[in-house]
């Protein structure tokens, strides 16, 4: 196991990756109107509650791929170097320094870089992605066909996922129909499995079909 | 003075200063909209190059250049009357403000070479804002927190400019990142007169929520209907068609309408925070504004639920 795998398997904190993101969004908005208000206190709830999510995002290890992991963290950085230029240039440059002074240039080009670097690695990140999926969807009809698994591998395989879906009420059974619902609708499962790290639709599955053949055949055993 | 707007692009003041009553000055300048000659102001630094008046806003527009920063400077502006027989027994008339643009720009003196970088600037900023909102657009369906992670980065990073009440000329830019929380300008009825005395006017928030954010909030509303729609029909279809019709509105449901909310979390929670401060959350005059209100605050709560769930 690398670290990161280590990480999320043990802290669990994957699946909350949506609601956690959703609260610190929240807060971070709230954080930033009440500066009027409290002044500067705000700004260090604001500091410490993006440090808090970037710990989150480093150990906490909400994303699978190391690729997703580095854009994150670029992305949560950028944000806490940005808020921090926010508490600096409010309390304590703009009383001390001249307006056109280099060193606000400097910050200034530098948040704008940041907004670049945030908005290429998304690209890239967005790009790789689909084409790996691309490809994938491409060599998978022929690596895993059904008829070129042995029969025992199958049957066993029917049987656990069989035994998983009909069970009633249980989580299995509902990552079951996400799943499926996924492949029909937009066929999207993988990519949010991939990045949310979570259950259900947003998050990742216990099993797989590996194929529609294998999906139908499984149907076809519950329904009779 | 009800605005002062500094200009991004060099060293002007765009001051309107709102005249009550304005039907007696009108008289002694013989019904002029040019209020020039009869306005001036104190502060060296600073020289007035137009006044006009503007009939549909009951302001007199002032525009000023400056030489030097006149950042939280007093600047006293003085109407003298003219020299008429009617006008004989008036005694000059001033108004005193300090100098804090309401768009928080600093009234800070740059040389024309700054500004020339500022427009340099411009065109990577606009880049980014449209290659920031295709890319929300594509990852509302693919990916989704590829998307919300960098409008995370975008719209907190805008929104915090409030923080800072006099930004650097170099950030100017930025500042024109009004899409920046999608598309709110559909308003069903005409916006109130009475201006929204916050610092986050500048974003082109008002008293009321229905004005602050709402194609946004149909958007979502229309995502969270079609999904129920779709489970709905489900009830009364066949089994095949109800099985991917169920599952087609729980998609809706867990990924777009997810990314739809999260994206617009900034704008419906600040848009919420501001009528708390404007005194409107428990007025109703409005109600298709509280409607959206309504509609806003409940999808943030049932997309965290819908999260709770799933984790």
């Amino acid at each position: 196991l690398d670290v990161g795998t280590f990480f999320r398997l043990h802290s669990k904190l994957g699946v909350y990756a949506a609601l956690l993101f959703n609260l610190r969004l929240t807060l971070l908005t709230v954080f930033i109107f009440l500066n009027q208000a409290v002044g500067s206190v705000s700004s260090y709830m604001l500091i410490f509650l993006q440090c808090s999510y970037v710990v989150f995002v480093g150990f906490g290890r909400p994303h699978k791929k190391p690729y997703d992991f580095v854009r994150s963290l670029i992305l949560e950085f950028s944000l806490l170097f940005i808020l921090i230029t926010r508490y600096l240039a409010s309390y304590i440059l703009n009383s001390t320094v001249e307006g056109d002074s280099l060193l606000f240039k400097l910050l200034s080009v530098t948040e704008l870089a940041a907004y670049g670097l945030g908005v290429v690695v998304t690209l890239v990140s967005l790009v790789y992605h689909i084409v790996k999926k691309f490809k994938r969807n491409k060599v998978e009809p022929n690596d895993n066909l059904l008829e070129e698994q042995s029969p025992e591998k199958v049957r066993k395989e029917e049987k656990d996922l069989v035994k998983e879906g009909l069970q009633e009420g249980s989580p299995s059974k509902r990552k079951i129909s996400d799943q499926n619902a996924s492949s029909i609708v937009f066929d999207i499962e993988e990519l949010d499995a991939e990045t949310s790290g979570g259950k259900g639709s947003t998050g990742n599955s216990s099993f797989k079909f590996d194929s529609r053949k294998q999906e139908k055949k499984y149907r076809r055993n519950k329904f009779q | 003075v009800s605005s002062a707007i500094k200009d991004p692009t060099s060293n002007t003041l765009f001051i309107a200063y709102s005249v009550s009553p304005i039907q007696p000055v009108l008289l002694l300048v013989n019904n002029s909209n040019d209020f020039l000659p009869f306005v001036s102001i104190s502060n060296p630094a600073a020289t007035i190059t137009a006044a006009t008046y503007d009939p549909s806003t009951g302001n007199v527009n002032v525009q000023v250049s400056y030489n030097q920063s006149i950042q939280g400077q007093p600047m006293d502006l003085v109407f003298t009357p003219p020299n008429i027989p009617t006008a004989s027994l008036l005694p000059a008339v001033s108004n005193s403000w300090t100098v804090a643009p309401t768009n928080h720009l600093s009234a800070a003196f740059y040389p024309a070479s700054t500004y020339e970088q500022v427009k340099k600037m411009q065109p990577y900023s606009s880049a980014v804002l449209g290659v920031y909102l295709s890319l929300s657009l594509v990852t509302l369906f693919f990916r989704k927190f590829i998307g919300l992670e960098l409008a995370t980065l975008i719209q907190i990073g805008y929104l915090s400019l409030v923080m800072n009440n006099q930004l650097p000329a170099y950030l100017q830019s930025v500042t024109t990142w009004q899409y920046v929380f999608g598309y709110n300008y559909f308003y069903l009825t005409q916006q109130p007169s009475a201006p929204l005395e916050s610092s986050y006017s500048v974003y082109g928030f008002q008293r009321y929520f229905g004005y602050s954010c709402n194609v946004m909030v149909l958007a979502i509303a229309s995502v969270y209907g079609l999904s129920l729609l779709l489970v709905c029909l489900s009830a009364i279809t066949t089994k095949g068609v109800s099985r991917r019709l169920r599952n087609g509105g729980f998609i809706l449901l867990n990924e777009v309408g997810f990314a739809l909310v999260t994206f617009s979390t900034p704008n419906i929670v600040t848009a919420v925070c501001v009528e708390f401060q404007a005194g409107t959350i428990f007025d109703a005059s409005l109600f298709w504004s509280k409607a959206f209100l309504c509609v806003g605050v409940a999808s943030i709560i049932i997309s965290n639920i819908i999260g709770v769930i799933n984790a």
